[in-house]
């Protein structure tokens, strides 16, 4: 409060009433000195208010409009107070219809509050012009907005005040240019060139400031609403890589297999089921995974079948896992060609320490392309001395719960992503500029 | 910190957990072979079954 | 130098700051007053200021470009399509005067330059009498601008001082230019005298404004606290 506030006269009053020369109903003026057109909310009228008296200037033609926020009514945006005092109903030459509130503050001048398909904006009038920069692109203070609409603007319904003539029925050519939150757009008649920077709002704040009930959905979404997962996907890429990184440092940390136990066990030519017996082996962590890799050196067109049996020697409790190795070749029209490989690969979890028996059951076979069931000769031989070297190891790591975490902590991400491009899509699709415009474009 | 990114970061935070609970037990849904229910002297062999049944190339 | 003299219509105390602003609109009687050296001449009663809630007032003070300046008049135009508001800026330090025009709730600060200064063909036509066209783009002083609005002005009234007795009824012809960063060029025409302002949009927040006028039901803004 300053001192001299005691001296000072009684603040101004902020409304005049005037009486409409028309239907007698009392029009309120509440941005006296500034209005110049006034719309009368009874018989819609309009009447020249500029020297603040009330002179028809166009007798009762048009439908009444009765705007969802009534004029009068004041709400807070951007920590300002606004209070709406004149609407004007819009359209493309009567199609794609949309609303305009012009809001005043008498120590801040005129704002609009625009409704279009139940998204809300907030329009500042420029004083500064936004420069060319390309055929499809305008900048303003550095920033550059795309291309979006091109039309005609026509006044439908006016009720209200405002700083300039208002006629119904009195078309602009309008162009608009978007960046994500931020719509430029510009209005141009014989006369003049107007811009106007248009500010998305959240339904959230026009609800609390003006009490207007919430809409559906927006959808497809506004020219310039912004993306509600696009702001996010930079911060989810920095908390994702976060966790990534440190999947990677643990995993580094913890990879690797330390082998303990190696062993070269024969095959017999006939084919039999043959088992042999492998430690002790001491395992020393508290939990661990035990690898076990058999590799079979001379395998061809054949295979094994392998059974393992980890057996805990202080309470034969068994630890088991199967696997096989497969190795095939063969020659046809797109030349010779090999499958399988000669080595198998398993892992057992969850093996608790203690001394250890890995019991292996193996049996050699042989595959013929003529379908024999146990052709000679091939692998087997024993001039070929099969044999199968089992090895045996301790690690923590495995791939597939890298692979597994890495897709999880990436799976959000994704999906954030997808509902992204697919919101860009649907926005971007509603441009006149479109690639492939669909029937929505200027007629 | 927004919902969305406190979520993101709990969910990675519960993954990163697992991972390091599973790695301190050894353990992965894609190991091969685990603790079997019968103990050797009862159950004998581990059992077949590390193979699908078919053997022979996929090869056309 | 201020200079106190009795009205000759109502005989209360009028104040004349500086001799560069010779006339005056008394505050009780709004009579139009005019300074010289034989004393104080007068032109009649100013018409009567039409109701409005503009935030500027007489006394206001405010900082534009570093100097601290105080409002001590304003003139009141319309025209077929509106009207506006010059308010005229008395600067403490160097007695410089600016003029703060108020339309469409967007502020102006302008300050008088010599026109000779003005090398624009266009502008000098215009001076000679010829008419604007809107939307032409013209060179001046460096800058690129556009003629933005040409209108005949009128004087509605006016109070406080003021360089010149504003007539309501009085009519100039006034042509507006506009650049690309918020440059505004304004040319007077009153017959055969021509007067060129110069300046730049501005909002009232960035004038640190103290002493406000006070509205009804409005909240001081938080830049005037």
């Amino acid at each position: 409060m300053q001192p001299e506030a005691s001296l000072s006269p009684p603040p101004a009053p902020a409304v005049r009433a005037l009486s409409c020369p028309n239907c007698g109903g009392t029009v309120e003026l509440r941005a006296a000195g500034y209005t110049v057109h006034v719309g009368c909310q009874y018989c819609g009228s309009i009447l020249d208010a500029t020297d603040g008296l009330a002179k028809l200037v166009i007798k009762a033609q048009t439908a009444l409009a009765y705007p969802e926020i009534p004029l009068g009514t004041r709400g807070t945006l951007f920590d300002v107070e606004w209070e709406a005092i004149g609407y004007l109903q819009r359209s493309q030459n009567g199609a794609y219809r949309w609303d305009e509130y012009l809001l005043f503050n008498p120590y801040h001048g005129y704002r609009w509050l625009v409704n279009a398909r139940g998204g809300w904006s907030f329009g500042t009038m420029l004083t500064r012009v936004p420069t060319m920069q390309t055929f499809s692109t305008y900048a303003l203070e550095g920033t550059s907005y795309t291309r979006f609409f091109r039309g005609d603007a026509q006044v439908d319904r006016v009720v209200g005040e405002f700083y300039w003539r208002v006629a119904v029925g009195e078309t602009v050519k309008t162009g608009d240019w978007v960046r994500p939150g931020f719509m430029l757009s510009r209005e141009a008649n014989d006369r003049e060139i107007s811009w106007t920077i248009n500010q998305w709002l959240p339904e959230r704040d026009v609800v609390a400031a003006f009490g207007v009930t919430p809409a559906a959905k927006v959808w497809p979404p506004l020219p310039h609403q912004p993306s509600p997962w696009g702001a996010w996907l930079g911060k989810g890429a920095r908390i994702g890589g976060i966790a990534l990184a440190f999947l990677l440092l643990v995993s580094l940390l913890l990879s690797g297999t330390r082998w303990l136990a190696s062993e070269a066990l024969p095959v017999a030519v006939d084919g039999r089921e043959q088992s042999a017996t492998i430690g002790p082996v001491h395992l020393v962590s508290r939990w661990q995974r035990v690898r076990v890799r058999t590799t079979v050196p001379r395998l061809e067109n054949g295979w094994v079948d392998l059974d393992y049996s980890l057996i805990d020697r202080r309470n034969q409790q068994v630890y088991a896992a199967s696997g096989a190795a497969e190795r095939y070749e063969g020659v046809d029209s797109d030349g010779p060609w090999t499958e399988g490989s000669r080595d198998s690969d398993v892992s057992i979890a969850g093996v608790p320490a203690g001394d250890y028996d890995l019991i292996v059951e193996y049996k050699g076979n042989r595959w013929s392309q003529n379908d024999t069931a146990y052709p000679d000769g091939g692998w087997m031989e024993p001039t070929n001395a099969p044999q199968i070297v089992v090895e045996l190891g301790t690690g923590t790591l495995y791939a597939g719960n890298f692979l597994l975490a890495l897709l999880l902590i990436a799976f959000p991400w994704f999906v954030g992503l997808m509902l992204h491009l697919r919101f860009e899509k649907a926005r971007k699709e509603q441009s006149d500029f479109a690639p492939a415009a669909s029937g929505d474009g200027d007629d | 910190m927004d919902t969305r990114s406190f979520l993101y970061a709990l969910w990675s935070i519960v993954v990163l957990g697992l991972f390091l609970l599973a790695a301190v037990y050894g353990w992965s849904p894609f190991a091969e072979g685990g603790r079997s229910r019968t103990s050797y002297a009862y159950g004998g062999s581990g059992g077949h079954g590390g193979h699908g049944g078919f053997y022979g190339p996929n090869h056309k | 130098m201020s200079l106190h003299l009795p009205c000759p219509h109502c005989g209360a105390d009028v104040v004349f700051r500086s001799p560069a602003l010779p006339s005056r609109v008394c505050d009780s009687c709004r009579s139009m007053l005019v300074r010289s050296d034989e004393g104080i001449a007068q032109f009649g009663i100013a018409a009567v200021l039409p109701f409005d809630v503009s935030p500027v007032q007489i006394g206001m003070r405010g900082i534009a470009d570093g100097a601290s300046f105080e409002v001590i008049g304003r003139v009141r135009w319309s025209w077929t399509d509106g009207a506006w508001n010059e308010w005229l800026l008395l600067f403490d330090d160097d007695g410089s005067t600016a003029w703060l025009g108020e339309a469409m709730g967007q502020f102006m600060l302008l300050r008088e330059r010599p026109f000779r200064e003005v090398r624009s063909k266009t502008l000098t036509e215009m001076a000679k009498g010829g008419t604007a066209k809107i939307g032409q783009k013209v060179e001046l002083l460096g800058r690129k601008l556009v003629i933005a609005d040409a209108r005949q002005a009128l004087c509605v009234t006016a109070e406080g001082e003021l360089p010149f007795t504003a007539t309501s009824g009085w009519q100039v012809y006034n042509v507006d230019l506009r650049g690309r960063e918020g440059e505004c060029v304004s040319l007077q025409r009153d017959g055969k005298d021509v007067s060129f302002y110069q300046g730049r949009y501005v909002t009232l927040a960035e004038l640190a404004p103290r002493g406000l006028r006070a509205i009804e039901g409005w909240a001081l803004p938080d830049y005037a606290a």
